[in-house]
């Protein structure tokens, strides 16, 4: 344990890496979304909240049977419905088009007759109307976006207009990996799944803010003392620990979810358990070195003028490991100089 | 020993902790619609012929749908208007009922009940009716065939007592909405307004029609937009087994926590189980809802409860390791920890904030568990584990640096 204590990780000079396995990723699940789109023209599957239409969760007597069901349901105009029968012998029935209460009862008399008598305490039935599916696709992405809306604000007021940036830009990376995932899983998608990706958004801003509070307290100590990306790379070492502690005790409550939450909550923890590791990965390795690559292109800008040709050394110097520590001395040499010039500037930045 | 000056929060704490538990032995917990079974309506009044859907008939509509529900005798039901004053949306809830597939039809039938002459003249409407309840047939051959039996107001006793004169050996038909329910012969005049209505009726349907007649017809079309329904025997392994995905949670946290802080996780162990007697008191409380989703909430905040626990203790152990005495880096540590604690406390709850915002139905539970715990956690944090600690590092087993997990 006490290894974990003086950690010594060389993060933000393998930044490149970090990018490189998150790009991967996100494209592994655009491929997935791809895929869906083809198949059935949405880059995740919606479930019934945002279609609209009918699932039916019944239990008969006898156990059903997939195909006489189909048999039945194709004479009443539905032979486009998804059919399941579930271990235990229930019916798992969904339609596109959200079934009367007549149609249902008439359909509930049909299926009695070939698998016995329908247990009706045992019973799940759920119609969503179109006007239903639209609010609720409507008031999902509303719901999203003044959600990272709200988190950019704060984060703006807090911290700096610069970390707010890197957060939201580290939050829409978990929301691509979760969403990704779903599209590779084909997980259906229902309302339950906003909620998730709520609770994502929110728990991964608590892992940044953890990391980005770091580098600002390190920055008024340090400043001048180290580079900006020594800075940032030892205030994530500093953090590394609780980053993982504070996942840790999360990911342990969504396995005991997952191990005994029922079909609906295990479904819902899988997707909390995805973004929530995606949401650590990106706090430490995406977020905090990104700071380092807005720093470095800022005081490109700045550069360019004087210094045309030194100044895009500095970009390579943190990518490149293996002389990374003694380049990097180098860049603070002129760091500083720059920070000289830069000083009133950022003050007003920053309060 | 200066435990004396901590004597007031000591106090202030049992005091919180005996409500909560107070709460949770007396209050009986409201279990959602996924628990105990139930349906949840989402209905839109819409114009009709002969009337508009102002706010008024949604209202008298909602009124009446409230009736049939209350006819049913389910204690819990709830029928309220969605959304602003001009709203057509009325939200019907009824939890806990036997077959909750009836209740589509019992909420949007128009139960319109009419007499009708055989030239189709209506003599008298269901707003004719004093009253009406089901009743067991003595006639021969039909002993305990389940009936309707009617008293009609003064008013449309009158208008009977005429019609049935003046159709002696005639038919009257009985409507309920479209569906004849019977087509009787007229014997004599009937002037006390009473009657029966027979139409070889179970009794389950007889009650069913009853409540519709009592509860009156609908002044406004009703258009079904969503439906929810769940037996109730679905629900019941499920209660079991959130119990159990608490439970272990719980314990892995808390063996977690003691096996990497060491005496400090047990405290905040401690702190931990505080936490969650408040969070259920104060759910309880409130009158919240315990759904799946919100269940999951709560499972979901103990991960998240002792998050702000790991970044205080992670500062004390620094404060220590930079050589400070215990009580300094205490109180460093805390006072360093307090912001990043509330910055992330702020954000997750902006989050949770949105999801009660967007939630619909079940989903709104899960923030509202996710906020509360969020909330609660932040006290246990910064009150509960601090005083445990303040406690604790005054007394002299605190020279042992090696209990604090360093």
């Amino acid at each position: 344990m006490k290894k974990f204590d003086v950690l010594n990780w060389q993060i933000v000079p393998k930044m490149k890496l970090w990018f490189t396995i998150s790009i991967i990723v996100i494209l592994i699940g655009v491929a997935g979304m791809i895929i869906n789109y083809v198949r059935v023209g949405s880059p995740v599957i919606l479930g019934l909240d945002f279609t609209g239409g009918t699932i039916l969760d019944l239990k008969f007597e006898k156990p059903a049977d997939v195909g006489a069901s189909r048999d039945i349901l194709k004479s009443f105009g539905l032979g486009d419905a998804v059919i399941q029968v579930a271990q235990d012998g229930r019916l798992i029935v969904r339609t596109n088009k959200p079934l009367k209460t007549n149609e249902r009862e008439k359909i509930f008399d049909s299926l009695e007759a070939k698998f016995g008598k329908l247990d009706r305490e045992s019973i799940r039935v759920e119609t969503i109307g179109p006007t239903i599916s639209d609010e609720l696709k409507k008031n999902g992405a509303i719901a999203l976006g003044v959600g990272l809306l709200f988190i950019f604000i704060y984060i703006t007021i807090r911290f700096q207009f610069r970390f707010a940036v890197v957060t939201v830009l580290a939050l829409i990376h978990d929301v691509l990996v979760t969403f990704g995932f779903l599209a590779l899983i084909g997980q259906e998608l229902n309302s339950p799944f906003i909620g998730a990706l709520l609770a994502i958004i929110a728990y991964s801003v608590e892992d940044s803010v953890v990391v980005l509070d770091r580098v600002r307290e390190n920055l008024k100590i340090l400043k001048g003392k180290m580079s900006y990306a020594e800075i940032v790379n030892k205030s994530i070492c500093q953090s590394v620990t609780r980053s993982f502690n504070t996942s840790f005790t999360t990911f342990l409550a969504i396995l005991a979810l997952i191990l005994f939450g029922g079909a609906t909550i295990r479904d819902f923890s899988f997707t909390l358990l995805f973004g929530i590791l995606s949401g650590t990965y990106s706090s430490i390795f995406i977020a905090a070195p990104l700071l380092v690559v807005w720093d470095k292109l800022s005081k490109h800008e700045i550069e360019e003028k004087p210094r045309k040709a030194i100044a895009p050394q500095p970009a390579t110097v943190a990518v490149g490991s293996g002389s990374g520590e003694v380049v990097q001395k180098e860049e603070s040499k002129s760091t500083r100089r720059k920070k000289k010039n830069k000083k009133k500037k950022k003050k007003g930045k920053r309060r | 020993m200066k435990l004396k000056s901590y004597i007031g929060k000591i106090l202030f704490l049992i005091v919180v902790i005996a409500i909560a538990v107070w709460a949770i032995k007396t209050q009986e917990p409201i279990l959602g619609l996924d628990l105990k079974g139930g349906v949840h309506i989402v209905l839109e009044c819409e114009d009709t012929e002969a009337a508009k859907a102002t706010p008024e008939l949604v209202e008298s509509t909602r009124a009446v749908i409230e009736n049939r529900v209350n006819a049913l005798g389910l204690s819990e039901a709830v029928v309220q208007r969605a959304g602003g004053i001009n709203s057509k949306r009325i939200i019907v809830d009824i939890p806990g009922m036997k077959d909750p597939t009836k209740a589509e039809e019992l909420i949007g039938k128009t139960a319109l009940l009419q007499f009708k002459t055989e030239d189709g003249n209506v003599i008298i409407t269901g707003a004719d009716l004093k009253d009406v309840k089901v009743a067991l047939s003595r006639e021969t051959g039909h002993e305990g065939e389940a009936v309707i039996q009617f008293t009609l107001t003064s008013e449309g006793a009158k208008k009977f007592a005429e019609a049935t004169e003046e159709n002696v050996g005639k038919h009257i038909a009985i409507y309920l909405d479209e569906d004849l329910l019977m087509n009787p012969v007229v014997n004599e005049p009937i002037t006390d307004g009473k009657g029966i209505i027979e139409g070889g009726f179970t009794p389950e349907k007889a009650s069913e029609y009853v409540a519709l007649l009592k509860g009156g017809s609908l002044p406004l079309k009703v258009e079904i937009l969503s439906s929810e329904i769940i037996g109730p025997s679905l629900g019941e392994d499920m209660i079991k087994l959130s119990e159990k995905a608490a439970i272990l949670a719980f314990i892995l946290i808390a063996l977690y926590m003691m096996a990497y802080y060491r005496f400090m996780g047990f405290l905040a162990t401690v702190a931990l189980t505080i936490f969650l007697l408040l969070d259920f008191g104060v759910l309880l409380l409130l009158k919240a809802t315990f759904s799946l989703p919100a269940i999951a909430g709560i499972v979901l905040t103990l991960g998240m409860a002792v998050d702000a626990n790991v970044i205080i203790f992670e500062r004390i152990k620094e404060e220590i390791r930079s050589g400070k005495t215990l009580k300094t880096s205490v109180s460093l540590g805390f006072r360093k920890a307090f912001r990043t604690v509330f910055d992330s406390n702020v954000t997750t709850l902006s989050g949770a904030i949105a999801i009660i915002w967007f939630g619909t139905g079940l989903i709104k539970g899960f923030g509202i568990t996710l906020s509360l715990g969020i909330l609660i956690s932040f006290f246990s944090a910064i009150f509960v584990t601090r005083l445990l600690i303040d406690i604790f590092s005054s007394t002299s087993l605190a020279k042992y640096k090696s209990i604090f997990g360093y």
